[in-house]
């Protein structure tokens, strides 16, 4: 039985979105055939289709859209932690060691640092550092004309305490060689990490990262010139 | 030779979508830049076709894109982006819609009309037919009938034909069961036939928009 005009506009959506079975499409497309009527009112929709989904007159977003919505992100800053991506056994181990640096490291260089600012003249610990403070105050006393007297007298009152100072310094100097190797594998481990050799760009950024960190440090506590971190650390993002 | 990473208009293969997802989740801005740029036009269009004012619209895009990602961590891999991001759009565009409804605004008829003109310049070579000043006609004609629709229809008709989205899909934006968007897509198909009946979209309804059509 052939189908009326009414069936037809029923089936309108169907035949539309081709949810209808073959014999149906059939029955539909005998119909409109010999009803232009029908015909036209399907044309109608088809056309408001084609128009919506292809007729792209709309204003495009700005150029600096995306830019824009980025900086409005908030930026990782560098205590944020190193971001997660997939590891080999490996790498975890290296990134594990990375991360124990990133926290160890810092604060020991502060301690050191602390010292270094404190007892300026104890770095070469070799030398007793009352030695060198009596030197010191020696060639003072004579300079001011100060009695002898007076400076072995100072000299007395500061001996124990510069005893002590110098198991402080000797202590510093200890840690600070630890220091300069712990610094010395963590930089090395870096500068592999900082270029992986087939790893995309976007993944280098977590070793360019504690580079930075570590930058001024490394400049502190050993004399080997770093290359400049990467300014790819600007481009690191926080969700 | 390796641009099977995006579908022939620009939008982003599944794959794609995820391996940069995953990367943005871990703070990479490359990534992050990539998928804004393969949605922000998409995005900006609907927008657009909702609100009918463009400084709204940056607003509304803007903030949608600062949303997704904000919630980029607890993002679910059964979804598309595009899917999160039009559900967040499309609140958005019902706030501001109904903000502008409180503040006793209305649409900028003036401005509309001026943007349309400004923005129908053809642009795509291959739309010969299209370009002639009935198609262009015609084209208004269709584009006014959808701006009578209303919001839900509106943005169901959009999804659809323009994001190629199901009905499925589209209740996930919309927030609606399926078939409520179906009912919708129905209701808003008879009021364009309705409006448009009689108007110059009768005598092009042969028009063809594009080459592959026939
Ligand atoms: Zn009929």
């Amino acid at each position: 039985m052939a189908l009326t005009c009414r069936n037809v506009q029923h089936l309108h959506d169907a035949y539309l979105d081709s949810d209808l079975s073959a014999s149906m499409i059939a029955e539909v497309d005998a119909h409109l055939l010999q009803c232009p009527e029908c015909q036209r009112q399907i044309d109608m929709v088809r056309v408001c289709g084609n128009v919506i989904s292809r007729d792209q007159s709309e204003p495009r977003a700005a150029d600096d859209f995306a830019a824009r919505v980025l900086s409005a992100l908030p930026r990782q800053r560098a205590a944020a932690p190193a971001p997660v991506v997939l590891l080999t056994r490996r790498q975890s181990r290296r990134v594990v060691l990375e991360r124990v640096a990133a926290g160890f490291i810092p604060a020991m260089a502060a301690m050191i640092g602390l010292s270094l600012l404190v007892f300026p003249a104890a770095t070469d610990h070799s030398t007793s550092p009352d030695r060198q403070v009596g030197r010191v105050l020696g060639e003072s006393a004579t300079r001011t004309a100060v009695s002898p007297t007076l400076a072995l007298g100072v000299q007395d009152i500061v001996s124990p305490t510069l005893s002590s100072i110098d198991n402080a310094s000797r202590a510093v100097g200890d840690l600070q060689d630890f220091a300069g190797l712990t610094l010395r594998d963590a930089r090395e481990q870096l500068a592999a990490s900082a270029n992986p050799p087939a790893a995309p760009a976007e993944d280098a950024f977590s070793g360019a990262f504690l580079m930075q960190m570590l930058h001024p440090l490394l400049g502190v506590v050993s004399p080997v010139p770093t290359e400049p971190a990467p300014a790819q650390t600007d481009d690191v993002v926080r969700f | 030779m390796n641009q099977s990473n995006e579908t022939g208009d620009g939008r982003l293969d599944f794959t794609e979508e995820r391996r940069l997802i995953k990367a943005a989740q871990g703070g990479c801005a490359v990534s992050a830049h990539r998928l804004i740029s393969a949605h922000q036009d998409r995005l900006h269009a609907f927008v657009w076709r909702m609100l009918r004012n463009e400084h709204d619209t940056d607003e509304v895009c803007q903030e949608a894109f600062l949303r997704a990602f904000g919630a980029l961590a607890g993002f679910d891999f059964n979804y598309r982006f595009s899917t999160w991001l039009f559900t967040i759009g499309y609140r958005l565009c019902l706030n501001q819609m109904r903000r502008r409804s409180d503040h006793g605004g209305s649409i900028d008829f003036a401005a509309i009309s001026a943007t349309r003109r400004e923005t129908d310049a053809p642009t795509d070579a291959s739309e010969a037919v299209a370009n002639s000043d009935q198609a262009r006609q015609l084209k208004d004609a269709i584009w006014g009938a959808v701006d009578d629709l209303a919001p839900p229809q509106r943005a169901t008709v959009l999804l659809f034909y323009r994001e190629q989205m199901s009905c499925q899909e589209i209740g996930e934006v919309l927030k609606m069961p399926a078939a409520t968007v179906k009912s919708h897509l129905h209701r808003a198909r008879a009021k364009l036939r309705e409006n448009l009946s009689g108007s110059v979209a009768e005598q092009w309804a042969d028009v063809r928009f594009n080459t592959e059509a026939g």
